[in-house]
């Protein structure tokens, strides 16, 4: 008689859980200087990594855009629209950068980088690097004000940090069943030359001997797949273990930059989300204090009041 | 940056203060030790409608990618495949590198810089939607006109070569030297 009550007990229990899991508080600090950390990077992506959309502008005719860029009354690429999206989001994510103006600013960027990204994106070529980091430009405006010096913790916070973790590790198991889904079998991918068919269109000179020994990059495959598909396991390690896993992937995107050029850093950038960043905050605070110092006792006489007035 | 006092949150609907610091134990958020939030640090909460639309988001998002994955299209980018190299290659097949040539008006033939500063599009772009280039060979006039813009002191192309490259695989490895042919060309129009 008590069994339905009992279900619907443990139903509830378990929707608290997942409630709970999505939505646990994490400190103000720690989404400040990740975000101080995305922004930053976003200047670096655009100016850099991402940087083909200006040059987009003068081939046109070669737009193939994805949906986004169909539905979403998105600029077509030409040379101005380029520049103008350029400007907006660095000087945008300066501004993110600070914490000043978090939704204004943040939501500014969110838009403006996935006009860019969809730009970038939209030459019949789509990279998953950037898949975590567009989702962090989306969910970082929602946590609203967030200061370096903030004690205290928020649900909002909780619910942001989490999501780019969740955006972060489903690049890796998504990618893992993507393989599995594409060519029918896990193993019929990590049987396969793969590794061997991207050194030779792209291997840098730190790898090449190894097309020679193909029972390695087998083994480098099965090893890559397997750690893809057991990456949510993440989320339930703790303290070592869990620096040791993404530790593991961080080591990944090294290798392949070295050997293929390939360095996923926008991905990189996005583990950030699982460290507790706010304690990088007393450190800077004191070294900064200690520059204003030193820095005042240069001064003339008449201006030091004054500096050290304003530390 | 300063401290401006008790400035409410936006999204919070209440604020409470928590017997124990939140987050203290390990977790996923904080997988190392615990942040040094006070004991008496408020923890701002979510408000009903502000939690429900968050968890609908995330679990919609979620789903999108993970159907993306198995429907298997790049078209639902940000949230579509993620599908680098996640192709099989045949260790007895062949693997293929298409890049572009040109003559310039030197009569030189160059290799044409599939990159961002080149001529803004990449090798993959190309590689991308060979077929459709292959059908109308006079898309590549975008490709001499972006050169032409980006790089004016050099001399333009008068004629623009679409070559692919094959190599042999055997029991994983390459053998031989690499196969060239030229698939297409098109004379440039000159502005």
């Amino acid at each position: 008689m008590s069994a339905p009550a009992t279900r619907s007990g443990r139903t509830a229990t378990g929707a608290r859980a997942v409630v709970g899991w999505w939505t646990r508080p994490a400190p103000l600090a720690r989404v400040a200087v990740l975000r101080a950390a995305v922004y930053l990077f976003l200047g670096y992506d655009v100016l850099f990594l991402t940087n083909d959309v200006i040059g987009h502008g003068y081939a046109p005719a070669l737009y193939q855009p994805t949906l986004l860029g169909r539905v979403l009354p998105f600029p077509t690429p030409s040379h101005t629209t380029g520049v103008l999206l350029l400007v907006v989001i660095l000087t945008g994510s300066l501004v993110a950068a600070t914490g000043r103006l978090p939704r204004i600013a943040g939501g500014t960027v969110a838009v403006a980088y996935l006009a860019w990204m969809v730009n970038s994106q939209g030459f019949a070529y789509v990279s998953h690097d950037h898949m975590a980091l567009i989702v962090a430009t989306l969910v970082l405006p929602t946590v609203g004000r967030a200061r370096f010096t903030d004690a205290g913790a928020s649900e909002a916070a909780g619910w942001a940090l989490r999501v780019i973790q969740v955006a972060t590790v489903a690049t890796y198991v998504g990618s893992g069943i993507n393989k599995w889904v594409r060519n029918g079998s896990p193993w019929a991918w990590a049987n396969s030359a793969v590794f061997t068919w991207a050194i030779l269109r792209r291997g840098t000179a730190v790898i090449r001997w190894i097309l020679d020994v193909p029972v390695l990059l087998r083994i480098g495959q099965w090893t890559l797949l397997l750690a893809e598909l057991a990456s949510p396991v993440i989320f339930w390690l703790r303290g070592r273990w869990q620096l040791a896993a993404i530790g593991f992937f961080l080591t990944f995107h090294v290798a392949t930059f070295l050997s293929l050029g390939i360095h996923f850093l926008p991905t990189v950038i996005c583990w950030a989300s699982f460290a507790p960043l706010e304690r990088v905050v007393p450190p800077v605070q004191r070294a900064a204090a200690r520059w204003a110092t030193r820095w005042a006792t240069r001064l003339p006489d008449g201006l030091r009041g004054r500096a050290t007035e304003a530390r | 940056m300063t401290s401006q006092g008790g400035r409410p949150h936006p999204v919070s609907r209440s604020v409470r203060a928590m017997p124990s610091p939140p987050d203290q134990s390990p977790t996923p958020a904080n997988p190392v030790l615990p942040h040094p939030v006070e004991p008496a640090a408020p923890v701002r909460v979510l408000g009903r409608s502000a939690r429900t639309w968050r968890l609908a988001v995330a679990g919609a998002g979620l789903a999108v990618l993970a159907s993306a994955q198995l429907v298997d299209t790049n078209d639902w980018f940000p949230l579509g495949s993620l599908s680098q190299y996640a192709s099989a290659h045949d260790p007895a097949g062949t693997v293929r590198s298409v890049h572009l040539d040109a003559v310039d008006s030197t009569g030189a033939t160059v290799p044409v810089p599939l990159n961002p500063t080149g001529v803004g599009v990449g090798r993959a772009e190309i590689e991308g939607q060979l077929g459709r280039i292959l059908a109308d060979p006079a898309l590549l006039q975008s490709i001499s006109d972006a050169h032409a813009a980006l790089h004016p002191d050099e001399p333009a192309y008068v004629e623009i070569l679409v070559v692919r490259s094959t190599r042999q695989l055997q029991g994983g490895r390459p053998v031989g030297d690499a196969v060239l042919d030229t698939l297409t060309t098109w004379q440039v129009v000159q502005p």
